[in-house]
C-alpha cells in the first residue's frame, strides 16, 4: 500500500513551521504546493489528533487573523523523522545526475554533499546504492559549447544581455538574437538557455550546441517576465504543429522511442502506427524525407504529398 | 488512504514519539481510538500489523522488543529515537541551492513527491544555511517522466527481491513476461535501465524501464539472491563509434544546410562561382561522417539544398532514400 503523501506531508510540515516561526498560511500553501485550504486541513489535523492521554493534545498550533502560524506545542513532532528510502534515493540520486550535466562545474559544492547527505541518512541510503548513473562518454558541444556555456553563466551572474548567432533546430536558418538569460537547464542530453528573445519579444529556449557564438554585451538584462525555476524548460518543445500519425517500418520503429508520440500501435504485419507530436511541418518534412520511405505518412494527406514532391524534385539533381 | 486512517496513523506516531519506554499492544490499544473500537481482537491486531507496515514504509521502523527480563513472552513496541529522527546537518546557502536543483529533477517524475518531502525535512533542520552564497553555476535538469517503474526497480534492487514484469521490445505488438533478479537500476543517456540475471535465460540482460508495461511485481521474500561483486555498470554503455571516419563532399546552396557546414571545410569558391541550373550559387563542402546509412538520412532529409558528389556508396543510398520516399520504389 502506498504510504500516504498527506501523512508524510504533514510529519514534516510540523517542524518546518517550528523552523519558520514567520510563516503564514498562504506562504505555506506555495511553498508546500498545496492549497490554503489543505493547509487548513493538515494543521487541524496535527492538533486534532493526539492520543486520549493523560495530558491531552500533544501539539499545539495558533493561526492569527494574519494567517501568521505559530506552533505552541511540538513535542515528539518538532524535528523531522528520518529520510525514507524513496527521499534519500530521490536526494542522492538527483545529485550523481547534477554531476554529469556538462557545464554544471562547481562540483566542489557537489562533491562532499553527497557523502553528508549519505551519512545523515542512514540505512535509508542503501537505496541509492542500488542505482549507478553511467557517466556521459563525451559531453555534447565539445570545447566550443563549453565556452558558449561560459558566456551564458558569466551572463547570468552579471546580469548581462548576450547576443547569440542561432541555428533554428526546426528550419535551417541562422538568426541573430539578443536575449536576456533567465537560466539555464539539461534535458534529453542537451544543454538549454531559456531567455527573454527580442527578436521576437517573447520566452525562447535555446539548445546551447545550436549556438553558433554568444558575447556578452554591455547591457543590462531585464527580462520583462518572471519565470520560477520549474517554469524553465516548460517550452523546450512546443509541440503545437499539426500531429502526423505514420506507418512506421520495422526497420523505423525505433521513432516511436526516440520521439513524442501520443500513439502507438502495432499491427499484425510488424508495422507500427503512430501519432507524433511536432513543433514544426518543415521540422517533419525533413525528418520523414531521411527516413526514406520506411515512414509514410498516413494523415495529413497533404504532408504525404509535400514529402513526395520534394523528394521527385531533389532526384532530379541526381539524374 | 482514508481521513481517518491518516489520522490514526499520526496518533499512533505521536505515542511512539512521546515515549522512550516501549508500549505494549494492550496500551496501545488503549489509547488509539480505532484500535479501542475495533470490533474484535483479531479486527484490532490486523489493524495493528497493517498500520505498522504502513509505517514502515514511512521510514518509521517499529521494534518489537521484550517488555522486561522477567517476562520474556511481553512484548512492547518502540521507535529507535536516534535513527527515527533526520541527523543535525549544517548545510550551506551553496549546498541548499543545490539540493533544490537535484529535488526539482524529480519534479515530473515519479520520486517527486519523496523529494519534496525529503527538501522539507532538510529546510526543517537548516532553516537558513550558512556562509555567503557564491551563486553556483548550476544547470536544472528535467528528466523524462516514462519511468513509472522505478521505484519499484530500485526497492527490488536494495532488498535483493526477485521481479516479474510485461515488456514489450519497440516493434512488436506482444508482451512477454521477464522473470529478473534485478542487479542496479543504471541511468545511461538519460534513459534508465535494469541491469539483472534473465532467470529464464539464465543471462545477464539490460532492460529498459520505459519498457516495462504495467506494474512491477515483488517476490515476497527478500534477500533471496547475490549481486555479482565485479558487476560492471559501464557494460551498459554502447562502445564508442568504431565506424571509420570518412569524408564526403557535398554540393550545397549557398546559405542552407547550416548544420553541415558546422563540421565541414568550405571549398574556397572559384572564380566565377559555380552557378546551378536553376542560378542559385553553390558552395563545395568538405564533411566527416561516419556510417554511411545515417549520414544519408540528413543529407536526404535535406531535400533539393544538399547534393552528394562523393563517395558514390554514400550517393547511391541517398538516391535510394529518395527513390523510396518519392514513392519510386
Amino acid at each position: 500500500m502506498a504510504p500516504s503523501n498527506q501523512l508524510s506531508r504533514v510529519m514534516a510540515l510540523l517542524p518546518w513551521l517550528v523552523a519558520h516561526p514567520d510563516a503564514t498560511i498562504a506562504g505555506t500553501a506555495t511553498h508546500f504546493d498545496i492549497s490554503s485550504d489543505q493547509v487548513v486541513a493538515d494543521l487541524n489535523l496535527l492538533t486534532m489528533t493526539g492520543p486520549s492521554w493523560e495530558g491531552g493534545q500533544l501539539v499545539d498550533i495558533d493561526v492569527d487573523e494574519d494567517g501568521y502560524i505559530r506552533v505552541l506545542e511540538a513535542h515528539g513532532l518538532s524535528r523531522p523523522l528520518a529520510f525514507t528510502s524513496d527521499e534519500a534515493t530521490a536526494l542522492i540520486v538527483g545529485l550523481s545526475m547534477l554531476e554529469q550535466i556538462p557545464g554544471s562545474h562547481d562540483l566542489d559544492v557537489l562533491t562532499g554533499l553527497s557523502e553528508r547527505l549519505r551519512q545523515a541518512a542512514g540505512a535509508a541510503a542503501q537505496a541509492g546504492t542500488s542505482v549507478s548513473v553511467v557517466p556521459e562518454p563525451d559531453p555534447e558541444g565539445g570545447s566550443r559549447g563549453a565556452a558558449i556555456v561560459s558566456v551564458i553563466h558569466e551572463a547570468i551572474a552579471s546580469q548581462r544581455r548576450i547576443r547569440l548567432r542561432y541555428l533554428s533546430g526546426t528550419r535551417d536558418e541562422l538568426t541573430e538574437r539578443d536575449v536576456d538569460p533567465m537560466g539555464m537547464f539539461h534535458a534529453h542530453g542537451h544543454n538549454y538557455l531559456c531567455g527573454w528573445c527580442y527578436r521576437v519579444d517573447a520566452v525562447r529556449t535555446f539548445r546551447v550546441d545550436r549556438i553558433e557564438s554568444a558575447e556578452c554585451l554591455d547591457v543590462q538584462s531585464n527580462p520583462p517576465v518572471d519565470l520560477a525555476p520549474l517554469e524553465l524548460g516548460a517550452g523546450v518543445l512546443r509541440l503545437d504543429g499539426d500531429p502526423v500519425r505514420l506507418e512506421l517500418d520495422p526497420s523505423a520503429s525505433w521513432v516511436a522511442e526516440a520521439y513524442p508520440v501520443t500513439s502507438v500501435e502495432l499491427g499484425p504485419d510488424g508495422m507500427t502506427t503512430v501519432v507524433l507530436k511536432i513543433a514544426d511541418r518543415e521540422w517533419a518534412i525533413r525528418m520523414i524525407l531521411g527516413l526514406g520511405g520506411a515512414a509514410r505518412v498516413l494523415d495529413p494527406p497533404a504532408l504525404a504529398a509535400a514529402i513526395a514532391t520534394r523528394a521527385r524534385a531533389t532526384l532530379s539533381s541526381y539524374r | 488512504m482514508s481521513a481517518q486512517r491518516t489520522e490514526r496513523l499520526l496518533n499512533v506516531v505521536q505515542v511512539l514519539l512521546s515515549q522512550h519506554q516501549p508500549l505494549t499492544k494492550a496500551r496501545f490499544h488503549e489509547v488509539i481510538e480505532d484500535y479501542r473500537n475495533s470490533p474484535s481482537d483479531t479486527a484490532f491486531e490486523r489493524m495493528f500489523e497493517r498500520d505498522k507496515e504502513s509505517l514502515r514504509e514511512l521510514g518509521i521502523n517499529i521494534e518489537t522488543v521484550a517488555m522486561d527480563a522477567w517476562h520474556e513472552d511481553e512484548f512492547g513496541y518502540r521507535l529507535d529515537h536516534r535513527s527515527a529522527r533526520l541527523a543535525p546537518m549544517e548545510l550551506s546557502t551553496d549546498e541548499i541551492a543545490v539540493l533544490n536543483i537535484a529535488a526539482r529533477v524529480w519534479d515530473q517524475a515519479a520520486l517527486g513527491p519523496a523529494a519534496r518531502t525529503a527538501l522539507h525535512k532538510l529546510e526543517a533542520i537548516a532553516p537558513e544555511g550558512v556562509g555567503e552564497r557564491h551563486l553556483p553555476r548550476l544547470i536544472e535538469l528535467r528528466l523524462d517522466t516514462s519511468d513509472h517503474a522505478f521505484p519499484a526497480m530500485v526497492r527490488a534492487t536494495t532488498e535483493r527481491r526477485r521481479i516479474s514484469f510485461n515488456y514489450r521490445k519497440p516493434g512488436q505488438a506482444e508482451t512477454g513476461e521477464r522473470h529478473i533478479e534485478p542487479w542496479r537500476v543504471v541511468l545511461r543517456r538519460w534513459h534508465w535501465y535494469v541491469i539483472g540475471l534473465d532467470r529464464d535465460r539464465d543471462e545477464a540482460r539490460v532492460f529498459r524501464l520505459s519498457r516495462v508495461v504495467g506494474d512491477v511485481v515483488l517476490d515476497n521474500a527478500p534477500g533471496s539472491y547475490s549481486i555479482p561483486a565485479d558487476l560492471d555498470v559501464s557494460s551498459v554503455s554502447p562502445d564508442p563509434d568504431s565506424r571509420p571516419e570518412q569524408k564526403a563532399v557535398i554540393r550545397v546552396r549557398a546559405n542552407t544546410c547550416h548544420r553541415l557546414r558546422r563540421d565541414a571545410r568550405v571549398e574556397p569558391r572559384k572564380d566565377p562561382a559555380p552557378v546551378g541550373k536553376d542560378g542559385v550559387d553553390w558552395d563545395l563542402l568538405r564533411v566527416p561522417f561516419r556510417g554511411v546509412d545515417s549520414f544519408a538520412s540528413v543529407i536526404a532529409g535535406c531535400g533539393a539544398d544538399a547534393i552528394v558528389e562523393f563517395p558514390p556508396e554514400l550517393r547511391d543510398r541517398v538516391v535510394a532514400l529518395l527513390s523510396a520516399a518519392a514513392g519510386e520504389s
